[in-house]
């Protein structure tokens, strides 16, 4: 009878190990993955971030409302505990409208799962719209 | 045999882990994939809505048509600028954006010659129309031939990243079907305003009306208050006019170029959709992008674009003109014996009154041998006036038509939209006090034309060219392409400022004169014609206006038998 | 004799001729050879023919009705035109002894005071247009109605001829 209870704890033990064994791997992979989603999540938010600022100042007739515009288009944005901050980095919108307005955007996100040395990453996104918002002068 | 369970229930979990390591790295990996494929998706679509925009805004300038020097091309010169200023000079070529005010020309020419008198301006009309068509349809050809917009579509995809796909794409035309065109707003309004609305006929000449299926209010919803009120032509809809078609390319009134889907864009296809128009311009452009990264093409992405200019213009002929001739002043004579005869001498008199006196005649009037009428101040029909009152002024007659016919000539000059020249304004351009000045130097011809395309000026022609330096001075010795007819036929009345004089004729033997005032009396009358001769406006002339005055002296001398 | 008989004729015809030119000169000291006035009648019925087919109608009476004022002072002769067919047109005309400078300022203060505005051609114009006559003009207009006024000078007389022409829905 001790003997078979030795067994039984040794039995116990060596699945104990084995499961920590799987976990070392199985775990650091999910959340590797995971922090893979955020921030493919992430690049997708700011590739249309900038798409939507560069569209609200291709709307518009002249640079400083085509400025005012864009960082409109980004005031839904609001800040989280992944996504940091959205901001334009960038502005181009040639003079006279004639041509097509160019933004870039910048998102900080912090990894959900922090990698060691690598707590967070900077996203930037450009995008080239063509002016529609100005007419030709007359 | 318990050593082997023990060793392989510890494989199994093992091997249990390894295969679920590796299905969740394969799952990552797939997931990771299939995100980059939709990522590159997307951004081939953002490149590609990008691309499309770009056709809408530069299809407007480019593929354009250039004028031949040929004169029923040159005609419409004066459309292909961008502005509603006539003191900028185009530069010969029809786009998109013009094409709509080659037509509306075309249209005005075509109105002008509707007139009973049009005379070869009927020919004329026709040339114009033969030739906005030719253009129209020369244009038509390059707007549907996609190689023609493939560089606009370039020129804004390749901008846009398509990093998901690869490093070193972009996304670039991918011709094909993809590339068609549509007529999208049918019956929407083009950028061409009408002047005035249907109460005021839209200042079209007398005998004209404008069909009612020509116009339209604008078809945003709400209409936005600036043009409340406006009326413009009808685009993509037959605009009859004499025994042609015209036409317009509808362009909603400050409607930006924008996206639009591609089920309003394919139902408006002339295969879906037909219409008499044989080579419509169109309004509306489909693209096709396809990302490609050196060696190998991914994701293809399509949108549909409707263009617009985003500018008005009137239904107009900018660069035109209308004349003024005041013809000389002449008095002439009348004596009753007992009919009315002419005297022997007419003569003539300026904006200076002055005495004149006629020649004797002879017989005199009844029971008399002579009569020598008194002498008359003349001149004061004209003293003092402007050119207005030299036209509209005592003894008016009938001005209702003439005054319509001038003011449809002035807004035909006026390319700016939202201004309207009333008979008003008209009037209060004529009435310039400058006028009396150059009357009185001797001046017999003045030009109405418009310099801004906004406002009107009636100048002698040395001022005129000198205002309009870049295109009145080619056009300024043309004449009206129709026929003159009389729309005032001898206005007359009493003179308002010459007193009624005693005349004094010869008796025979046994004869007296009567009394004199009663009946023996010399008086003045003002007289006046007014003629018009229509003009299209083919050669720039619109029309021609030419005023006739004359004064009448009237002598009575009758002489009674002595008892 | 016959010398005799000579002279007594001779005498007798010169005083015929000496008594009929002396009637002649009688006449033409008045001026006035008998007419009939039926004749006369006639002649003026003839001219109202005449103007009836010019489609003016004349008098030497000023019509009560007429709204501009009427200068009355040292008027020597009074004519009144107006048309009978088209618009109300109507032509006073005035010869006054008085000069033409004293005739427009009293039709300027006349006017104003009857609500007219005046509308007077400047003195560098009135310059070019007196070159030839001397004249003083102005144009007047009150809602629908509109006055011309002219005073010419009469050289001889120093006196003036004033002409008010009126129309109606100018």
């Amino acid at each position: 009878m001790h003997h078979n209870s030795n067994k039984s704890r040794s039995r116990r033990g060596s699945g104990l190990i084995e499961a920590i064994l799987a976990a070392t791997v199985l775990v650091p992979i999910a959340l590797f993955l995971l922090d893979l989603t955020v921030m493919i999540i992430a690049n997708s938010m700011n590739d249309t971030a900038a798409k939507n600022a560069a569209r609200a100042a291709a709307n518009q007739p002249e640079g400083g409302a085509a400025h005012a515009a864009a960082v409109k288009a980004l005031a839904t944005f609001q800040a989280s505990s992944i996504v940091k901050s959205l901001t334009i980095s960038e502005f181009d919108y040639p003079a006279q409208g004639v041509g097509s307005v160019s933004v870039v955007t910048v998102m900080e996100v912090k990894l959900p799962v922090p990698v060691p040395g690598f707590s967070g990453y900077t996203f930037k996104a450009g995008d080239v719209e063509p002016i529609v918002g100005s007419t030709i002068a007359q | 045999m318990t050593m082997l369970t023990k060793r392989s229930k510890r494989a199994s979990v093992t091997a249990f882990a390894a295969v679920l390591a590796l299905t969740l790295l394969v799952l990552g990996i797939g997931f990771i994939i299939i995100c980059l494929y939709m990522g590159g998706q997307r951004e081939t679509k953002n490149a590609t809505d990008a691309g499309a925009l770009s056709v809408g805004k530069e299809v407007l300038d480019e593929p354009s048509v250039m004028l031949t020097p040929a004169a029923d091309s040159r005609v419409f010169f004066d459309c292909t600028n961008d502005s509603f200023d006539n003191s900028k000079i185009g530069d010969g070529r029809v786009n998109l954006n013009r094409i709509n005010r080659v037509w509306a020309k075309a249209m005005v020419i075509a109105i002008n010659a509707e007139d009973s008198n049009a005379g070869s301006g009927k020919g004329n009309a026709d040339s114009a129309f033969q030739s906005a068509e030719s253009l129209s349809n020369s244009l038509a050809d390059k707007l549907t031939t996609p190689s023609n917009l493939h560089g606009f579509f370039s020129n804004l995809s390749k901008a846009n990243s398509t990093r998901m796909i690869g490093i070193g794409s972009a996304t670039e035309v991918k011709a094909g079907s993809g590339w068609q065109t549509s007529l999208m707003d049918r019956n929407a309004e083009s950028n061409i305003e009408l002047p005035g609305d249907s109460s005021t006929g839209y200042y079209m000449p007398p005998g004209f009306s404008l069909p009612a299926s020509c116009a339209t209010d604008c078809t945003r919803d709400p209409i936005p208050n600036e043009i409340t009120g406006t009326k413009f032509l009808k685009g993509y809809a037959p605009l009859q006019i004499g025994g042609h078609q015209f036409w317009q390319v509808p362009f909603k009134w400050n409607d930006k170029p924008h996206l639009v889907s591609s089920t309003p864009f394919n139902a408006s296809q002339v295969s879906a959709l037909p219409m008499t128009w044989t080579k419509p311009v169109p309004n509306a452009y489909s693209v096709e992008g396809q990302a490609v990264k050196p060696g190998a093409v991914g994701e293809t992405a399509n949108s549909w674009v409707l263009s617009n200019p985003r500018h008005a213009f009137k239904l107009a002929a900018p660069h035109s003109f209308m004349k003024v001739h005041v013809d000389d002043l002449k008095c002439k004579w009348f004596f009753y014996v007992p009919l009315k005869v002419p005297g022997f001498s007419t003569q003539d008199y300026d904006y200076t009154p002055t005495s004149l006196t006629g020649a004797t005649s002879v017989p005199g009037g009844v029971g008399s041998v002579s009569l020598t009428p008194p002498a008359h101040l003349i001149g004061s029909d004209v003293v003092g006036r402007t050119l207005d009152e030299i036209i509209f002024g005592l003894p008016k007659g009938n001005t209702t038509n003439l005054e319509k016919y001038m003011v449809s000539r002035a807004n035909q000059m006026i390319s700016k939209p939202g201004v309207e020249i009333t008979a008003s304004k008209l009037h209060s351009v004529l009435d310039n006090p400058t006028t009396i000045a150059w009357l009185l130097a001797g001046e017999k011809d003045f030009y109405v034309f418009s310099k801004d395309g906004a406002t009107l000026e009636c100048q002698p022609k040395a001022l005129a060219v000198g205002m309009a330096p870049l295109w009145l001075p080619l056009i300024i010795s043309e004449d009206a392409d129709g026929n003159e007819t009389k729309l005032i036929d001898d206005a007359n009345m009493p003179s308002l400022a010459n007193i009624p004089m005693p005349t004094s004729p010869v008796p025979v033997v046994f004869f007296t004169p009567a009394p004199p005032y009663v009946p023996n009396v010399s008086w003045v009358l003002w007289d006046k014609d007014v003629y018009w001769k229509n003009g299209t406006g083919y050669n720039g002339n619109l029309g021609e206006v030419r005023v006739k005055r004359w004064s009448e002296v009237h002598s009575v001398g009758v002489c009674i038998p002595i008892i | 004799m016959k010398f005799n008989l000579l002279l007594p004729t001779s005498l007798m015809l010169l005083l015929m001729l000496g008594a009929s030119s002396s009637k002649a000169h009688a006449q033409a000291q008045n001026n006035a050879p008998k007419t009939s006035a039926k004749d006369v009648e006639a002649a003026k019925q003839r001219l109202d023919s005449i103007m009836a087919s010019e489609n003016v109608h004349m008098s030497t009476q000023v019509p009560s009705n007429f709204p501009v004022p009427t200068y009355k002072s040292n008027v020597t002769v009074t004519t009144f035109m107006n048309s009978t067919k088209g618009p109300p047109v109507a032509n006073l005309s005035i010869i006054t002894k008085d000069s033409p400078d004293t005739v427009f300022q009293w039709y300027q203060q006349a006017l104003k005071a009857g609500g007219w505005s005046l509308r007077i051609p400047s003195a560098k114009l009135m310059a070019k247009i007196s070159s030839r006559a001397q004249l003083l003009m102005l144009d007047a207009s009150k809602e629908q109605q509109g006055v011309k006024l002219t005073c010419i000078l009469d050289k001889a007389t120093n006196g003036t001829t004033v002409t008010v022409g009126w129309v109606k829905n100018r």
